[in-house]
């Protein structure tokens, strides 16, 4: 019992990165594009959360910071596909690259650092303790002493429901995602909508990036991210864009992702754990696409 | 006048990749004539440093090919990197685990391996795009990791070698190396084999009748169905094509650098290929020079550190920027002349 | 209708709106007027609930919250149940609009615009998509919104409608207005002849359709059913022939599925019922491939994206699946040489202009890209040939030509299905006629013995027993 709940305690732990990128990666999708561009967003998060957080002795400016850096990296992404027509899988690639080379390169020319920092005077996020939830059976060890970021992202899932279908702004970018013609029809400004919602995903991606840096061990490494930005895509696809669906993939992933590594350090193979966020979403496009071949008139 | 404007807009991305790149330099305080010369010298200065570019060349001459197969189709393949992966380890496993007597039969083996398992794994996702219209790119993107994640577990469990910290496989037979071209450089057969491939894409893209339907459904499908060309058939042997091509560049890039398959056997082959199929437009003659030009910017990016202390990352940086501006349209303009 | 939706700019005259003179420059200026436009392609988000498509643009707002802006649904749905109780009728608001059926979803884009409060309502052919009982209740839905101050425009082809709803009915033709009548002013079949034009001639042909006597006819269609993209029943047991030396002429008005049945003979479409046989051989499962490799030629109405292939070069168009039929690809290796003597034959055979071969087919004007398509297909030499609106947008000297070589083609045996908008270019060429309406085979003609008047009531719905 003790190993379920530390691997439960630990999974949640593990969630909070996947899950802020993924509400991010959803709004954007549901604003019309895929962000396959999540994994740079958040290297870059979780980069600038540190140097921020070390120099001004803030986690607070730390991941105001990131987010802010990864949404102007998520504008930058969105121009080329709106106002340039870029592809924006390609795009989101070359993204991914582009920002591993710069932040690779800053890391040894300033840092002498051929791939991991730890700085002095970083301040992690803290743990926030509530003595009434703590004592919970199993609610307390899910909850307790856990960081802000962790609190915020479970709050942006449950609040995306709202914000998504209860408010103009998400019926719009909705709209806009939908349907170009008819959002243009009604006077709204589509690329803008576009925009916005990358700029969305940027800013969570990026405090996805910081929970890895500053929210556990202080430390930064390029390999840091290890496919979380694609782990979150996979999440949103198989939450089929709804947010409490893809929160609750998201916390089997992270869950995933605590056994792996509980695997790993007893030796015996993750890889089969591992592999399994990406089989089922080939799994669910599968079927969404047998669907959507059963009902169509074309012969064939 | 269009003529100039279109090739101006093909080179486009290179030349703001290498403006951006100067920019990064001269942000540190280096002079970008004297590194961007420094690669030039590195990358093509001598025999040793021509055959260590051709050699850095290699794998892309084949996943470019093979990104650039399925692309010119209009299928979004992104899977090469998997196949890549997938095929060296195939061709590694035929290579140790197999006696045979005579060298060109063991690689012939080996080759036909990286060629069917990199086949076969693009089969499902081809499938799924042909006939029930499953966006390709999220499923190739996915299968990238799930290979990854087969290879690992391969090469940690049953495939390891006795002994070995690392993951690694055990060292192939002699019997299945391919031959070095140009001691001591790294320069294999494969590059030859790559060179082959190119030119039989050429003769795919110009001459055969599956290139020429090929080309044409990547153009217009409607139209292609339309007058009767199968285009699902097309479709689907287009994938497994660009599958048995990239996984008989991961064959051949065990074979003659690596000796074995080892973890990290691709630092994104398939990325960089993808890079230049883009970039070129899918010809085969663009590929070969983009192949040549990346070659020698990884080959000189890591010689360079013997002289400069630019990291090596300035290359991504050059690679990320060319992929980003890629696909964009700065002109528009009409197309009068038809070509590739 | 689109310059009066502000999508697009008249090059003279004037638009006078309460005695104002006005240009309307988008449609939201439009819409500010007071016009508002239900489309035939519904502007829907498939994914909102009827209520979200309802408000969308025009949100009520509970509180700004952040810029966000909080939509106040339950005075959406106040304002909805208003409105469609005032019109009697009954929505469930709350379904998604992708799960609601066609009706349903063309009465939610008329209530949109009731919603924003326009004055003129214009309906572009709403029947299209409707059932007889369906149709009803949309006119009294009509003539409730009328009554209550609104003008609406109706624009249809269906002659009875019109008759049944209008109070005041003009008929255009070629852009220009033919006739302006009031309710019961003329019979339906004068109607119908101001629709259709009189000046048309049927033009006698010089030379004379060899009829080959096989034991089955070329083409046997019984009992053809299918369905249109909008999943409403387009073919409801369509039955005709067609032998060699035969052209089978479909006279039908858009829309009453004339593009489906030609879609279900080239292999494009799913048949719900019924069987297609070629010689004999039951074809209705084959795909498009197959049904060429088995002789079935097809002209598409639509040149842009399925006839040509405008990005590359007409040498390339003309090759394009059919390297079987002249052999120019043994072992899978182009026969360069013979693949360009047979570009420059095709291409100097149909008179197409052109520098060189390698240009590009976008360069090509209307006629002589017409001219490429019907170049390419005929010169396959297939059994049967479908055809789809083969001279749209050609100018005289193509229409001719490409006449002729349909003729040509006749007379050598093979068996024509023709389809088209052009009621005196079927008349021409067809040997028979068929006329469809809404799915349903109304009557089977020879040209020569009928009158157009009468072809044209019939394709407007008027029964054949009931025609002057």
């Amino acid at each position: 019992m003790q190993i379920v709940e530390y691997i439960l305690a630990s999974g949640v732990l593990l969630t909070t990165p996947i899950l802020l990128a993924a509400m991010g990666g959803l709004f954007n999708r549901l604003g019309g594009i895929v962000n396959i561009g999540l994994e740079g967003k958040m290297l870059l998060g979780a980069i600038v959360a540190l140097l921020v957080s070390a120099n001004t002795n803030s986690w607070l400016l730390g991941i105001l910071a990131a987010a802010f850096a990864s949404s102007l990296a998520g504008l930058l992404f969105s121009i080329l596909i709106t106002r340039l027509n870029a592809n924006m899988i390609i795009v989101g690639f070359g993204l991914n690259i582009f920002i591993a080379g710069l932040v690779g390169f800053y890391l040894k020319w300033f840092h002498g650092s051929s791939g991991t920092l730890k700085l002095e005077n970083t301040v992690l996020l803290p743990k926030i303790s509530i003595p009434f939830i703590n004592d919970l059976p199993i609610l307390g060890t899910l909850f307790s002493n856990k960081d802000p970021l962790t609190w915020i992202s479970w709050l942006i899932a449950l609040s995306m429901p709202w914000i998504i279908f209860k408010t103009r702004l998400g019926m719009r970018v909705r709209c806009a995602g939908s349907d170009e013609h008819v959002a243009r029809a009604i006077g709204l400004n589509v690329k803008t909508l576009m925009d916005f919602s990358s700029s969305v995903a940027g800013f969570f991606a990026g405090l996805a990036g910081a929970h890895l840096s500053i929210g556990m061990l202080g430390l930064f490494s390029m390999g840091l991210i290890s496919g979380r930005g694609f782990i979150a895509l996979a999440a949103f696809y198989f939450g089929r864009n709804m947010p409490i669906r893809t929160s609750l993939v998201c916390l089997v992933f992270g869950i995933l992702d605590s056994m792996q590594i509980r695997l790993q350090g007893l030796g015996l193979p993750s890889e089969p754990v591992q592999a399994i966020p990406w089989i089922t979403v080939i799994g669910i496009l599968s079927f969404m696409g047998w669907r959507e071949h059963r009902n169509s008139q074309e012969l064939g | 006048m269009n003529r100039s404007k279109s090739i101006f807009q093909d080179f486009l991305p290179i030349i703001i990749s290498f403006g951006v790149g100067a920019v990064v330099l001269i942000f540190v305080g280096e002079s970008p004539l004297e590194i961007y010369s420094l690669m030039l010298s590195e990358g093509f200065g001598s025999t040793r440093r021509i055959a260590a570019t051709l050699s850095s060349a290699t794998p892309l001459i084949f996943t470019a090919v093979a990104t650039a197969v399925s692309f010119r189709s209009g299928v979004f393949n992104i899977g090469i990197e998997g196949a890549f992966i997938l095929g060296g380890l195939a061709g590694a496993f035929v290579g140790f685990s197999m006696e045979m007597s005579h060298i060109f039969i063991h690689i012939f083996f080996c080759l036909l391996a990286g060629i069917l398992v990199g086949g076969v794994w693009l089969y499902l996702p081809a499938w799924l795009r042909a006939n029930w219209k499953v966006d390709e790119v999220v499923t190739t993107l996915m299968l990238n990791f799930i290979a990854v994640a087969i290879a690992t577990g391969l090469v940690n469990g049953p495939l390891l070698a006795k002994g070995a910290g690392n993951n690694m496989t055990p060292m192939i037979h002699e019997s299945a190396e391919l031959l070095k071209l140009l001691p001591p450089s790294t320069l294999h057969a494969g590059f030859l084999i790559g060179l082959f491939i190119l030119i039989l894409y050429g003769f795919f893209c110009s001459n055969s009748l599956f290139g020429f339907e090929n080309k044409m459904v990547g153009l217009n499908e409607f139209f292609s169905k339309t007058v009767g060309i199968n285009t699902k058939k097309i479709i689907i042997s287009s994938m497994l094509l660009s599958g048995a091509i990239g996984g008989l560049g991961g064959s051949c890039h065990a074979l003659g650098v690596l000796h074995r398959y080892v973890e990290g056997f691709s630092p994104g082959y398939g990325w960089t290929g993808m890079a230049i199929a883009l970039i070129s437009k899918n010809s085969a003659i663009g590929i070969l020079i983009g192949s040549i030009l990346f070659g020698a910017l990884a080959s000189a990016g890591t010689t360079i550190q013997l002289f400069s202390d630019i990291p090596l990352d300035l290359i991504d940086v050059l690679q990320g920027t060319v992929m980003l501006l890629a696909t964009i349209t700065v002109f528009k303009f009409k197309k009068d002349n038809a070509d590739r | 209708m689109k310059i009066f939706q502000g999508l697009e700019q008249p090059d003279a005259g004037k638009i006078i709106i309460n005695d104002q003179p006005c240009s309307l420059q988008t449609p939201s200026v439009a819409m500010k007027h007071g016009i508002g436009m239900v489309h035939q392609e519904f502007m829907l988000i498939p994914e909102f609930s009827l209520l979200e498509n309802l408000i969308l643009g025009n949100e009520p707002i509970a509180t700004k919250a952040l810029g966000l802006g909080v939509v106040n649904f339950e005075n959406a749905l106040e304002q909805a149940h208003k409105l469609s109780d005032f019109l009697d009728i009954k929505l469930d608001w709350e379904t998604p609009t992708i799960k609601a059926p066609v009706h349903i979803r063309q009465i939610l884009e008329i209530l949109k615009l009731l919603y924003k409060d326009v004055d003129v309502l214009i309906l572009d052919e709403p029947t299209a998509v409707l059932a007889p009982s369906q149709v009803d209740d949309l006119f009294k839905l009509l003539r409730k919104i009328n009554d209550d101050g609104k003008t609406i425009v109706f624009i249809s082809h269906k002659l009875h409608e019109v008759v049944e709803l209008a109070h005041k009915i003009t008929v255009l033709r070629k852009g220009k207005v033919v006739s302006e009548s009031l309710k019961d002013e003329l019979e339906v079949h004068e109607l119908a002849t101001r629709i259709i034009g009189e000046e048309i001639e049927p033009v006698k042909k010089t030379s004379t359709n060899i009829e080959i006597k096989t034991e089955f006819p070329r083409l046997k269609v019984s009992q053809l059913s299918a369905r249109s993209d909008k999943g409403t029943e387009a073919l409801e047991g369509i039955d005709f022939e067609v032998s060699p030396g035969e052209v089978l002429g479909v006279a039908a008005v858009a829309g009453n599925g004339q593009e489906e049945l030609i879609e279900c003979l080239a292999g494009l479409r799913k048949i719900t019922a019924g069987s297609i046989k070629l010689d004999g051989k039951e074809i209705s499962e084959f795909s498009v491939s197959e049904r060429r490799n088995i002789g079935i030629g097809y002209i598409s109405p639509d040149r842009a994206h399925e006839g040509l292939c405008l990005e590359t070069s007409l040498k390339e168009n003309i090759l394009a699946g059919q390297h079987k039929i002249h052999r120019l690809a043994p072992l899978g290796l182009i026969n360069k040489k013979n693949a360009n003597e047979l570009v420059e034959k095709k291409l100097h055979e149909f008179e197409i202009v052109h520098d060189s071969m390698n240009q590009n087919a976008r360069s090509l004007s209307g006629g002589n890209q017409q001219k490429l398509v019907v170049s390419r297909e005929l010169s396959a030499q297939p059994k049967m040939m479908i055809i789809s609106q083969p001279t749209r947008g050609v100018d005289i000297s193509g229409r001719n030509f490409i006449h002729q070589k349909i003729l040509d083609y006749s007379n050598n045996g093979g068996a024509v299905i023709l389809a088209s908008e052009e009621l005196d270019e079927l008349l021409f060429l067809s040997t028979k006629i068929a006329v469809v309406f809404r799915g349903i085979v109304m009557a089977i003609r020879d040209p020569s013995a009928i009158d157009i008047g009468q072809i044209g009531q019939m394709m407007l719905g008027v029964k054949s027993s009931s025609i002057a």
